[in-house]
Formats: C-alpha cells, sequence, structure tokens
C-alpha cells in the first residue's frame, strides 16, 4: 500500500486514496484529502457534513445512508455534489477518513 | 495379409467399443455436483419463455410436471438438422451439416454391411435379384447409402477444411490436429468411392470380407478393398482421441447439467449422496481453508 | 493475435481504444464525446501485473524474485490438478469436465458475450480464448501423455503438441494473465446458453477463479477480504453490524412515517413468523427505499414476516457463488442457521439476483438435513399481492414509460421469468420489454462481483465495456421518448445490476441528458399504492 504525507503525517492509504489508517484522521489530514478531491477549501458545510459522518462512522463503524446525511444534516443531494464533486461516498467519505465502501452499496 | 486385415478390423471394433465404455463410465460416474441449471429448460412446463418452478409460490409443496419426453424431442431436433447453426450462420452449417450426414451414413452403411454378411450367411441372398425382400432392400440401401456418405463426406470435410482455414475467426483455434481429421475423412471417402466404383456398385466384396471375419476364417481383399479397410479401421481408432463422441455427451450435459433442477428433498437418495460427498477431506491450501478437514468442517 | 501470445512478455495484450467499440446510440453516438477510461499510473503499472489489457481486478503484486515466480507457477498448477479430483472439486466437477472436454470451436457463441461486442471483438474477451488458454496449460502441463512429454525433456513431445494445438507456455504472466482475465467474463452464461454442445465457457471462468481463490489466494479484495470474509467475521461484506442495522431499521422506520404518514414497526428477529425475508445488505445502506417498500406492502397485506438480526442473517449476499465453493458453502450454511434458529417457515429472498441463486439453486445441495428451510425469492409472492389485488393499486400513479432489466442470476439461471413481468404489467401502463429480454437478456455488465469491484480503474472498464451493451439496449428501448424531460424508469430487481447501471449512468450523465432513472421493482408497486398519497418515488434521487 503506498503511504503519503497527509495534514503533515505519513499515512497510508488505498489504491483509491482512502486513508488505511483512521485513527491517524484529524482535521489537517482531512483538509488535505479535501485538495486531492476539489472540495478545498472547506466550509462550515463541508466541515458540517465531514464531522457527520466521522461521529456516525466511529459511533456504527460504517458510512451511514446517504439519505440519513441528507435529512440529519439538512443539506441536499444536489448542494453535497456542488460540495464534494467526487459524491457523498467516494468524496465526503473519504475526506471523513472513513475506508472505502465495502459490499453491494 | 488376410490375417493383418481381420486382426486389425477386431481390434479396431474392440478399442473403440472400450474406448467409448470407458468415456462414459467415466462421465456418468462422475459425482453428482451443485445446482447449475441454464433456462430455458425444456422438461419443465413453463418452458416455453424459460420459466421454472421457482415462479411459483411454496414452490416445493406443488406437483411437478416434468415432460421428458418434451426434452428428448428438443434435442433429437438439434440431431436432425443442427438447427442452433442454421439459424446462425447459413454456410457454416451447410458444409458442417453435409460432414455429419456422411458420418451418420458411415455409420448406417457399416451396419448394413455387417448385417448384410450376416444374412448371406443365413443363406439370404444380398443381390439386386434376391428372391429374399429382406435382401434384396439390404442390398439397395447398401448401394444408396456407401455413395452418398462417400460424397458428402468429401464434399463436407472439404467445405470443412476451407471454411475453418479461410475464416479467421475459425482458423485462429483450429490445431493441425482438427485439419488432419478433415483430410482424413477425405481421403476415407475417396478410398471408399474408388472402391464402389471399381466394385462394380455392389460392395459384394466388403460384405464377404466381413463373412469372413465372423466365421473367423479371412478372405483375401483386393488392394483397394484393403485400402478402404485399412483406413476405415484406422478411423475407428482414431475416433475416441477426437470429440466425436459428442453425439452422445450432449445428452448428458443437456440431462445432467443444464436442465439438472432437482430439488434436494430431505431424507432423499440424492441428500444420502450430498451427504457422503460432504464427508471428504479438502486439499485446497490457500489460507482461508482449513486443508486436510473436512467439507462439513470448514 | 494468436493464443500462445497470452504468454508472450509484451507491455499489454490488448488496448482498448474508444474508435474500436460497439458504437452507442444518440446521445452518445459520437465516440469522442464520450468519458475515456481512466489509465492506471505509472506506478501502479510498475506495482502490479497489468499486462492483460491495462485494467486491474484483482491487482496482482509482480514476484520479487525467480524463486517467487516458480512458487507462483507450481501452485498454479496444482491447484490445477486439485479441479480435477473428486474431494476438491466434486461440487463442479462434472460440468467442468465436460465443458473442457467437448468444446468443437465453432465459435457460435461468440456473438452473446457482452464484454466480447462491446470491446469490438477483443479477442481475449472471446469465450472460448479462457477456455482454450486452460485446455492448453492441462494438455500440456497437466496430461501424462507418452506422446507429450513436458518440453523440458525436449523430445516429439513439443511437435505432438504444437500439431494437436496446445501451444502455450506456462510462466508467471501466463499465470497473471489468466488470473486477471477470469475476471473479465460477468458468468453471466450466455454464451452457454446458445452453444448446441451444452458447454459453458462462464462456467471454465467460475472455475479459474476458484483455483486461484481455493489453492493460491487470490481474489479481488472485494470479493474475499472485504466480501466472505467479512460478511462472517463482522455479519455483512457492507460491514453493517447488527448495532448500525438497528439504527438504520429506526431511521426507516422514521422514514415511512414521512412517506406515508403511516407507522410501521418493521420487525426484527420475530421467532415463528412465517417469513424470513432476506435482504442484500446493500440495499439498507444505499438503497433503503426498497426495504421500506417491502415493509409497506407486507403491512398492507397483513403478512406475517420478519428480518433478521443476526451476523450473516441481515446479509442475505453469498459472494461465494462467485469465486470460492468453501466460502459459498460457509456462508449458505449461516444463512440456513439464521432462519433454523427463528423457526420461521421460510426464507424469502428480496431484490437481489446472486442471493436468489446462491441462497435458492446452488445452496439446494449445500443444506441438508435441518438446515434445509424452503426458500424462495419474493416475487411470487409480490406477483400474489399485486395480482390477486391483495393491496389497491392504481396504475395511473405509474404512468411513465418502464423497462425491464433481468438480472441474468434469476432470470435465466433460476427460470423466474414471469411474476416481475404481470407484476409490470399490472402496475405501469408504459411498460415495454428490451430486445432481448427474458432468458435471452443482456448481463448490466456488473454480474459476477463486478459491480462491487471499485478499485483503480476496473469501473471504468464496467462502464466502457462490460456495461455497454446494456446501457444501448436501454436507450434502444427508450428511442421515443429519450429527451430528458420525460422521466423514465429502468425496473432492475437487484442490488448488484442497480449499483452497476448507477455507475453506468453517473459515468454517461443518463440522468441528465436522458432522463433515465433506476430502482427496484417494490418501489414501482409502493408508488402506485391506492392508500399512499404521495409519490413514494423520488426523481431527484439518482
Ligand atoms: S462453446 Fe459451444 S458454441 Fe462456443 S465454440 Fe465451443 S462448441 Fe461452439
Ligand atoms: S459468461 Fe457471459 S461474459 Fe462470460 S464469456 Fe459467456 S457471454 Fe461472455
Amino acid at each position: 500500500m503506498p503511504k503519503v504525507i497527509l495534514g503533515g503525517t505519513e499515512i497510508e492509504i488505498d489504491e483509491d486514496g482512502f486513508i488505511q489508517e483512521p485513527g491517524k484522521w484529524n482535521k489537517e489530514v482531512a483538509v488535505d484529502l479535501a485538495k486531492t478531491e476539489n472540495a478545498f477549501p472547506m466550509g462550515e458545510d463541508h466541515w458540517k457534513l465531514v464531522n457527520y459522518l466521522r461521529d456516525y462512522y466511529l459511533k456504527y463503524e460504517i458510512a451511514p445512508p446517504i439519505r440519513m446525511l441528507v435529512k440529519q444534516t439538512g443539506i441536499d443531494l444536489k448542494t453535497i455534489y456542488q460540495l464534494f464533486p467526487g459524491g457523498p461516498a467516494k468524496g465526503a467519505c473519504k475526506i471523513a477518513g472513513l475506508p472505502k465502501p465495502t459490499g453491494c452499496v | 495379409m488376410n490375417i493383418f486385415l481381420a486382426l486389425l478390423t477386431y481390434f479396431a471394433y474392440i478399442f473403440i467399443i472400450v474406448m467409448y465404455t470407458i468415456k462414459i463410465v467415466k462421465y456418468l460416474r462422475l459425482p453428482v455436483h451443485l445446482r447449475w441449471d441454464l433456462y430455458p429448460v425444456i422438461h419443465e412446463e413453463k418452458y416455453r419463455y424459460g420459466g421454472s418452478y421457482f415462479e411459483g409460490l411454496n414452490w416445493w409443496t406443488g406437483a411437478r410436471q416434468k415432460s421428458f419426453w418434451r426434452a428428448l424431442r428438443y434435442l433429437m431436433r438439434d440431431y436432425l438438422y443442427l438447427e442452433s447453426y442454421l439459424k446462425k450462420n447459413f454456410s457454416y452449417w451447410l458444409v458442417l451439416y453435409t460432414s455429419h450426414i456422411s458420418f451418420v451414413l458411415l455409420i448406417i452403411f457399416q451396419i448394413l454391411i455387417i448385417v448384410g454378411a450376416l444374412l448371406s450367411l443365413n443363406d439370404i441372398e444380398v443381390s439386386r435379384t434376391s428372391p429374399n425382400i429382406s435382401g434384396y432392400f439390404l442390398y439397395r440401401f447398401t448401394q444408396f447409402t456407401g455413395p452418398a456418405c462417400f460424397i458428402a463426406g468429401i464434399a463436407g470435410n472439404s467445405g470443412l477444411l476451407i471454411t475453418r482455414f479461410a475464416n479467421s475467426d475459425l482458423r485462429l483455434y483450429t490445431s493441425s490436429f482438427m485439419y488432419f481429421g478433415y483430410v482424413f475423412h477425405i481421403v476415407l471417402s475417396l478410398s471408399g468411392l474408388i472402391f464402389w466404383l471399381y466394385d462394380g456398385y455392389s460392395f459384394l466384396q466388403y460384405r464377404e470380407f466381413w463373412k469372413g471375419l465372423f466365421i473367423l476364417n479371412p478372405v483375401s481383399a483386393n488392394t483397394v478393398l484393403t485400402c478402404f479397410i485399412i483406413l476405415i479401421n484406422l478411423h475407428l481408432i482414431y475416433l475416441p482421441f477426437t470429440r466425436a463422441i459428442h453425439y452422445i455427451t450432449r445428452l448428458f450435459a443437456f440431462f445432467l447439467i443444464r436442465w439438472d433442477d432437482e430439488p434436494n428433498v430431505r431424507g432423499s437418495m440424492l441428500e444420502k449422496k450430498l451427504i457422503k460427498l460432504f464427508d471428504q477431506k479438502v486439499s485446497w491450501s490457500a489460507p482461508h481453508i482449513q486443508t486436510g478437514k473436512k467439507w462439513n468442517e470448514q | 493475435m494468436k493464443i500462445e501470445d497470452i504468454s508472450k512478455k509484451t507491455d499489454q495484450l490488448i488496448r482498448i481504444e474508444q474508435s474500436d467499440l460497439m458504437p452507442l446510440p444518440y446521445p452518445y453516438d459520437n465516440p469522442e464525446k464520450n468519458p475515456p477510461m481512466k489509465m492506471l499510473t505509472q506506478e501502479q503499472r510498475d506495482r502490479y501485473e497489468a499486462s492483460l489489457d491495462g485494467v486491474l481486478a484483482i491487482g496482482i503484486p509482480k514476484p520479487q524474485s525467480a524463486a517467487e515466480e516458480k512458487t507462483f507457477i507450481d501452485k498454479f498448477l496444482s491447484g490445477l490438478a486439485k479441479l480435477f479430483t473428486k474431494e476438491n472439486n466434486w461440487t463442479f466437477l462434472q460440468p467442468l469436465m465436460h465443458s473442457l472436454e467437448y468444446c468443437v470451436k465453432c465459435q457460435l457463441c461468440n456473438d452473446s458475450c457482452p464484454a466480447y461486442i462491446a470491446s469490438g471483438k477483443k479477442e481475449i474477451y472471446r469465450p472460448t480464448f479462457r477456455p482454450e488458454v486452460l485446455r492448453r496449460i492441462i494438455n500440456k502441463y497437466l496430461k501424462k501423455s507418452p506422446l507429450s512429454p513436458p518440453p523440458s525433456q525436449g523430445g516429439p513431445g513439443g511437435l505432438w503438441l504444437k500439431f494437436t494445438g496446445s501451444d502455450i507456455d506456462l510462466n508467471w504472466i501466463t499465470v497473471a494473465r489468466l488470473a486477471e482475465l477470469a475476471y473479465r467474463c460477468t458468468l453471466c452464461r450466455k454464451c452457454a446458453q446458445v452453444c448446441p454442445l451444452g458447454v459453458d465457457n462462464g462456467l471454465i471462468t467460475h472455475e479459474i477463479r476458484k483455483l486461484f481463490s481455493q489453492e493460491l489466494g487470490i481474489a479481488p479484495k472485494e470479493l474475499h477480504e472485504q466480501g466472505t470474509i467479512q460478511q462472517l467475521k463482522v455479519g455483512s461484506s457492507t460491514g453493517l453490524s447488527p448495532k448500525a442495522l438497528s439504527n438504520i431499521i429506526s431511521f426507516m422506520e422514521d422514514d415511512i412515517e414521512e412517506k406515508t404518514g403511516k407507522r410501521i414497526k418493521i420487525p426484527v428477529d420475530k421467532k415463528g413468523a412465517e417469513i424470513l425475508l432476506m435482504h442484500n445488505a446493500g440495499e439498507f445502506i444505499s438503497w433503503p427505499e426498497n426495504p421500506e417498500a417491502f415493509a409497506i406492502i407486507f403491512d398492507a397485506a397483513g403478512i406475517d414476516w420478519t428480518l433478521s438480526s443476526e451476523l450473516v442473517g441481515y446479509d442475505a449476499v453469498n459472494y461465494g457463488v462467485w469465486y470460492d465453493d468453501i466460502q459459498l458453502a460457509r456462508i449458505a450454511i449461516a444463512h440456513a442457521e439464521t432462519a433454523k434458529k427463528l423457526k420461521v417457515k421460510k426464507i424469502s429472498v428480496g431484490e437481489c439476483g446472486h442471493s436468489h441463486k446462491a441462497m435458492i439453486v446452488v445452496a439446494d445441495r449445500v443444506l441438508t438435513g435441518d438446515l434445509n428451510i424452503p426458500r424462495e425469492s419474493a416475487l411470487p409472492l409480490l406477483e400474489d399481492l399485486v395480482c390477486n389485488e391483495r393491496i389497491k393499486i392504481d396504475p395511473n400513479k405509474n404512468n411513465f414509460p418502464v423497462t425491464l432489466h433481468d438480472p441474468c442470476n434469476m432470470v435465466r439461471l433460476m427460470g423466474i421469468v414471469e411474476p416481475q413481468r404481470k407484476i409490470l404489467r399490472k402496475i405501469c401502463p408504459q411498460f415495454i420489454e428490451m430486445e432481448p429480454h427474458g432468458v435471452e437478456n443482456y448481463c448490466c455488465g456488473g454480474g459476477s462481483g463486478f459491480a462491487i469491484m471499485q478499485s483503480m480503474n476496473f469501473p471504468d472498464w464496467r462502464s466502457v465495456i462490460s456495461g455497454r451493451v446494456k446501457l444501448k439496449q436501454i436507450l434502444e428501448t427508450f428511442h421515443d421518448t429519450i429527451s430528458p424531460e420525460i422521466k423514465k424508469y429502468v425496473c432492475a430487481p437487484c442490488s448488484n445490476c442497480k449499483g452497476q447501471i448507477r455507475e453506468l449512468f453517473n459515468y454517461y450523465n443518463v440522468w441528465e441528458e436522458c432522463g433515465i432513472f433506476y430502482g427496484g421493482l417494490v418501489e414501482l408497486i409502493v408508488n402506485a399504492m391506492v392508500d399512499i398519497e404521495k409519490p413514494f418515488i423520488d426523481w431527484e434521487w439518482h
């Protein structure tokens, strides 16, 4: 697995840029990831989404359904795509330090 | 020479029978496999659109309507005129069909010769002037099938040879052995044809040769017939090394694999077989497998 | 290109060029405007063996030493030998032997392969190419014939092998390419359907995959580590734990209430229920409206049903069916045990094609004794509810063009053809069939695990090659209503197909350019229910 410097620390990422060491995630890491995902600079709504995803992940070890994300943050899908051109799963989740989604999702 | 020809013939027949029996027995003795059905399954009631009993609510409660004969008829139709090829590719079908016809006629021809030999051993004359009706018809049939087989054999196999060589998709997947097979058929057919012309269109000498085989008293054959007999025997020996038995295995593939939709019922024979199969040790060695343990311990 | 070229150390066996590809209909008829395929980075090419077609599904790291190469080849050969032993491969021995021995190479099957046609007939994607490579390896390196001693011993063997068409060299690159190549066929078995001799080239792909997984531990990580292994450990290949499931279920209950005004309690782990409904767990995460719709329908019809929150029990998937018999059996048994514990009368499988085939058909010969619990598709039940008017439907609510995609696993491989059609004819006044359809359908391009294989440039390959024929079919079906103002619906009653169609549509911007949406079957049913006031289908949700 390749290693890259994100937020000043060396972190292992997978082939598609998802970090493999979720423990090393912090805001600086997120900002650096956002640069690779065309989601830079990160505004309030970016953080709202990223923090929601992060919190959900820490609690349930999985990303929430996108529907839930939209409902709970009050940010609609279109806006999410504007904020994260990669989309909620490949863009927002990656920046929030979640592993790449697996299974039939 | 007489002895040699006779021995070669005995050997060829025994060889092909033994080889084919081994092949078929081996095929049929392979263990029952996991289901791998492919629809349409023709014995099913809803075969027209490819439906199965899984379309029914609580399918395990209903009685199954299975038509073995319809399934067999379906397969037979393809034997009769190779329908799948006819639908897809006419020119390929034409040469393929001709060569298949020749193959079938060759089998019929041999049977007619053998039966003819047996008849004349029983004092029934096999000829154009035979007073016995079976003798007469046998003679006429033989007279027809022989040359028909040889001509079709030359035409069909030359056609296949050319098609398989000229079409790049086919050429890529055609081995020298396959080309050899076509040439072999052509040579065999040619020798048959020559013998037929030489023999005065009657195949009398060939029947006499077979008579000799039956009474264990080999008769001598002229050069033309000798060539033909050698070729036909070599052909029998060669067949088990080809895929010619697909005539039969095709039936197995449909009935035992593609259309095998037998559900596993508790307490059935099938279940007993499966339990036994699961009781075998696995020697796969990937890390996630417990090598040396049984299927049912995995 | 020749078959034996697979052993040649070239940079790449074939190149995928836009101009070679099968043309697409309007509005994608200009190849230059279609998005190009993502290339691997040089760094990825250095690390992995990408010399097949420049695409990576597995990503086999290049060997570091000659010894490593040798072990790899030896293991491949030992695995190959095991494929032909009863104790190791009784599960598919007869079908495998038949397909290896009786192909007459007439190439009649070629044109039915979506990957082969879409690529502009690239040799390596031809349905008969893979089997031919395997046959040659077997003839040359496995069969002990006096006429063909291994070439290492020289002698006439080489000539004889050439004569019989078994020319091939077994080296590292051959084996690595073959492994990758096993993931360029979706196991749709359309080629097998047209073969007059009953030969099944898809099956041979399946067996090659098994050999790599069961002997060398090589499989795409999405199928293995993150797939079956994760499912057996965490409960689901999505990583969904029982705790997360219960969170999502309560979210679904809220969502249902919001959409329909009704509060429904979704039953979980109800002992002795008539039906244990098993969904692909991906539905809970990506398409919760699908299990929601099931809940609404079952509630309205008064069905006695339940979900399970048992590990594995809430995820109907069984990726083992695509690449590994041992994993297949383990998961099938875990599924059955869930039902046994809950003492349900039967298992009903939701809208997931491969789960249908794995659980109902293939596992039928894995489950014996009291594990052999009745299992069926949810479609006949839905047909009964809709067509016998056990729920009230107003078809006018679905007054938009709808077409149906037939998931291979459910249809060609299982014979469930009509229930979904009877439903659609009843509830969708503008239902039109694609051509061809039913058991002769084309795969969505995401079959055999492709839809979930998301690494490197494989998703692009799926959209450009394996899904191309499906896209063409969909566009042709909606030819007369192709303008984006007219909303259209592709009904795909399968999680995998939905995943693939979603990506395909995103890749080509199909919603924006053509107004085509995709979704399951139950969503359409609920959308047409008389008692539900608001539309259930959310068109903006694409
Ligand atoms: S698989 Fe069947 S159709 Fe295809 S080449 Fe072989 S024999 Fe012909
Ligand atoms: S199974 Fe499907 S994808 Fe695979 S070779 Fe056959 S037609 Fe092509």
